[in-house]
């Protein structure tokens, strides 16, 4: 009988530790909740208060030709609620990448957060409302930048190759 | 010291001219060179000698046909800030101009020697550089510049001239300085074409380059030790390389090998594309400006690493595949030697531009001026020092390098045993002072004795201090010349680029690969871009401010995405964009701002205050 080989306790790989996730990735993974469910909300109050009327009818959507707009005052509330919905389900899917650590979640708050910064600068801060966006949006993009959220999501830093830099006055090679 | 074999080797009583021939390098230019190593005397034949004067008059001094060496060094009495040049094109009408740009364009195709970029050549900068390379392409409108059909008909004549009788010559000059031979091969080429020809960064009439091959002394014969290429990005040591680099330096026949840019005519060690990049001049609050920020960037928001960069950069590309036409020792085309040193007329007296002074303020379309002179008449330092350019001058010949280690021992062993004597009885005169203090110690009468000695204890103390401290510095040091004695005496060899700081290298295929659409996208984003803003500007005035921060915004993010660097991008814009927008609030509501955060100061203080009443 061939005896059973017993594995060397010393030998066996311990089960991978579960390294414990920076408190800063809950916050802003839970913060990106709250703007997604945000945004329901007032999709949802728009709905509710019956100023969406959800008539299909292309005609009632689409402005008349002579008409400077390009929709209606109905369109355009009910793109706004459409456009809400789903800006709230891109940003759900990213919350939950973050929260489970995935690298595309961190790229994608990033790219959110500098596009929302981005249209507020752009707008220059015209409400208060604006202004709190801006400093929540600003607050979690150095969040997201911290050094241990960054090692958390696998984002390293490139190594720039080295290229001395040459004075204008020795360009001209003679 | 045992004579290197495996090296080629000359008598030390060879000629200058033999010298020069037995250790002359192989140049190998890139596919579409247009311009060769010729003699001066040739050039000159086809030139005029002209003078240009601070009040901005031109004066032709000596007409085209009439020039010869001997007219070119006579004295000419000249005015403080005049610069005498020479012409080898003459002015052109504007007929003349479009005729020599299409023969040369015919010459290119008759040749089959012309030159691809090949892919990724405009990928390689960034967006933000392509900006900068684009408005110091616009300053050649305000500069003064070398025209493009300047540089067809330099080609036209330079190709007239080889017609007649092909030849490329090298100018080599041989000097001694601490033990070394120096070759100096000085390359004349009629025009640098760099701009005009291959993307690069200026144009100018006539171009001199130089190599250098140190020898050494031993057993009656010379051995070549380093070989340094001169070049405006390096500078010391990181010019020279030694003879048995092999992962350095390309060696046929005994022969070093040079690549040399196209149009450039920069000489590098190894095949390839290298990327220059120049830094902008920055006016003083400027680059403070840049270096509070890199500061902020870096230590306080911790993004970046490595070296700080100059944001105000931009890069080109020097190409030295040496796929072209190669001269030398045993290849396609054979050199002819022409001996030169400071006896040498043209050399020594003639300190004027070699071609035409375009009157570039920055210098880099004006023509060079000869081997032995900068632009500004001041002596070139190539030529004096021919050590010193290179890093060479603290460097000993290998023969002698042993004999030097074995001295400054023989100083160092001599120094020790002083430190020795001189310490001993300095250290028992301490102990005895120590002795002394101590039994004084408790006894008030003799405060005051006890004091000097304490005075007189203090300095010995010091005296005996700086010896030890000497001592160990030495021993440490006499360790080391010991090691280094003993690796010398073992004939080991060092490290063949320990010396070198900055290696240059060609650009990485990894940061060259760069795919068709990234390549167009280089090439077409700042005229789209510009009109983007005009279109702006014309339909969207009253949003031009957000639409240009947008169109920028898209326009780099778009960049990002094509050179694989989008998270980085998109990481550095984000936090860009929240610094400027923490000022913007502030701006926009410094009043809350400074309500709030006295509110929070009064909250803290309160806070600690209270702590403290409850401890």
């Amino acid at each position: 009988m061939t005896p059973s080989v017993q594995p060397d306790s010393a030998l066996q790989t311990p089960p991978p530790s579960k390294t414990p996730r920076p408190p800063a990735i809950t916050v802003v993974g839970l913060m990106i909740f709250f703007v997604a469910l945000l945004n329901i909300g007032i999709a949802s109050l728009l709905v509710l208060s019956g100023q969406v009327a959800f008539n299909l009818a292309a005609s009632d959507m689409i402005a008349p030709l002579e008409s400077e707009q390009l929709l209606t005052e109905e369109g355009d509330l009910l793109a706004t609620v459409i456009i809400l919905v789903i800006f709230s389900i891109v940003l759900l899917i990213i919350g939950i990448g973050f929260l489970r650590l995935e690298r595309w979640a961190w790229v994608a708050a990033m790219t959110w957060l500098a596009f929302s910064l981005l249209f507020e600068l752009a707008t220059l801060y015209t409400s208060e409302a604006t202004a709190i966006s801006s400093g929540f949006a600003i607050v979690l993009i150095f969040m997201i930048n911290s050094a241990d959220v960054r090692r958390a999501f696998g984002i390293v830093r490139r190594q720039h190759e080295a290229t001395p830099l040459t004075p204008l006055e020795s360009i001209d090679r003679h | 010291m045992k004579p290197p074999l495996s090296r080629p080797s000359s008598p030390l009583t060879a000629t200058d001219l033999e010298l020069l021939r037995a250790f002359e390098p192989v140049v190998k230019y890139t596919k579409g060179e247009q311009f060769y190593s010729m003699d001066v005397e040739r050039y000159i034949q086809v030139c005029s000698l002209w003078a240009h004067y601070p009040d901005g008059r031109e004066e032709l001094l000596i007409p085209k046909g009439q020039l010869t060496l001997e007219k070119l060094v006579q004295h000419r009495s000249l005015q403080f800030g005049a610069v005498e040049y020479l012409r080898f094109v003459m002015p052109q009408t504007l007929g003349e101009s479009v005729g020599a740009l299409s023969d040369r364009n015919k010459l290119h195709r008759a040749k089959q020697n012309v030159f691809k970029a090949g892919q990724g050549r405009l990928a390689r900068g960034g967006l933000l550089p392509r900006i900068a390379d684009a408005l110091f392409s616009l300053t050649l409108l305000a500069r003064g510049r070398v025209p493009g059909a300047i540089a067809a008909q330099a080609e036209l004549q330079y190709d007239e001239m080889q017609q007649r009788g092909e030849k490329f010559v090298y100018h080599g000059r041989v000097a001694r300085q601490n033990g070394w031979t120096i070759l100096q091969y000085w390359f004349f080429m009629a025009f640098n074409s760099w701009r005009s020809g291959f993307h690069g960064v200026n144009d100018h009439e006539s171009d001199w380059e130089m190599i250098m091959v140190y020898l050494y002394e031993l057993d009656g014969r010379l051995y070549p030790e380093w070989v340094a290429y001169a070049s405006h990005d390096f500078h010391g040591d990181d010019l020279r390389r030694r003879w048995d680099d092999q992962s350095e330096l390309d060696l046929i026949n005994g022969h070093p090998v040079v690549y040399a840019g196209a149009g450039s005519h920069a000489s590098y060690f190894r095949p390839g594309e290298y990327q220059a990049e120049v830094g902008l001049p920055l006016p003083n609050w400027l680059a403070q400006g840049a270096r509070i920020w890199s500061h902020f960037w870096r230590q306080t928001l911790g993004i970046g690493s490595g070296e700080p960069e100059n944001p105000f950069r931009i890069p080109f590309v020097d190409f030295a595949r040496g796929d072209g036409l190669s001269i030398g020792p045993g290849a396609m085309k054979e050199w002819t030697p022409n001996v030169i040193s400071e006896a040498t007329p043209w050399v020594s007296e003639y300190q004027g531009l070699w071609g035409l002074y375009a009157r570039d303020p920055i210098s880099g379309e004006n023509a060079p001026a000869g081997p032995m002179y900068n632009r500004d008449g001041s002596p070139r330092s190539s030529w004096y020092d021919p050590l010193g350019f290179s890093g060479l001058d603290k460097v000993p010949p290998p023969p002698q390098e042993l004999p030097l280690v074995e001295e400054r021992i023989a100083d160092l062993s001599t120094r020790q045993e002083a430190i020795q004597t001189e310490l001993e009885p300095k250290s028992r005169a301490l102990e005895e002072l120590g002795i002394q203090m101590r039994a004084m110690q408790g006894n008030t009468h003799l405060a005051i004795p006890y004091e000097q000695l304490q005075r007189q204890a203090n300095i010995l103390s010091e005296q005996v201090k700086a010896l030890r401290r000497e001592h160990s510095e030495n021993a440490a040091l006499l360790g080391s010349l010991e090691r280094r004695a003993a690796k010398l005496r073992a004939n080991i060899p060092d490290d063949p680029q320990a010396h070198i700081l900055h290696l240059g290298k060609p650009v990485s295929t990894a940061r060259m690969r760069f795919n068709r659409l990234a390549e167009f996208w280089a090439a077409v984003s700042i005229s789209v871009l510009l009109l983007g803003i005009v279109a702006l500007a014309i339909f969207y005035p009253s949003y031009l401010f957000g639409g240009i921060l947008f169109l920028i915004f898209l326009f780099i993010m778009l960049e990002s995405l094509l050179r694989g660097t989008y998270v980085s991008t998109i990481n550095n814009l984000a936090v860009i964009l929240a610094v400027i927008s923490i000022v913007g609030l502030l701006f926009r509501f410094g009043r809350e701002f400074l309500l709030a955060a006295l509110v929070v100061a009064a909250i803290f203080l309160l806070l600690q205050k209270l702590r403290e009443l409850r401890e």
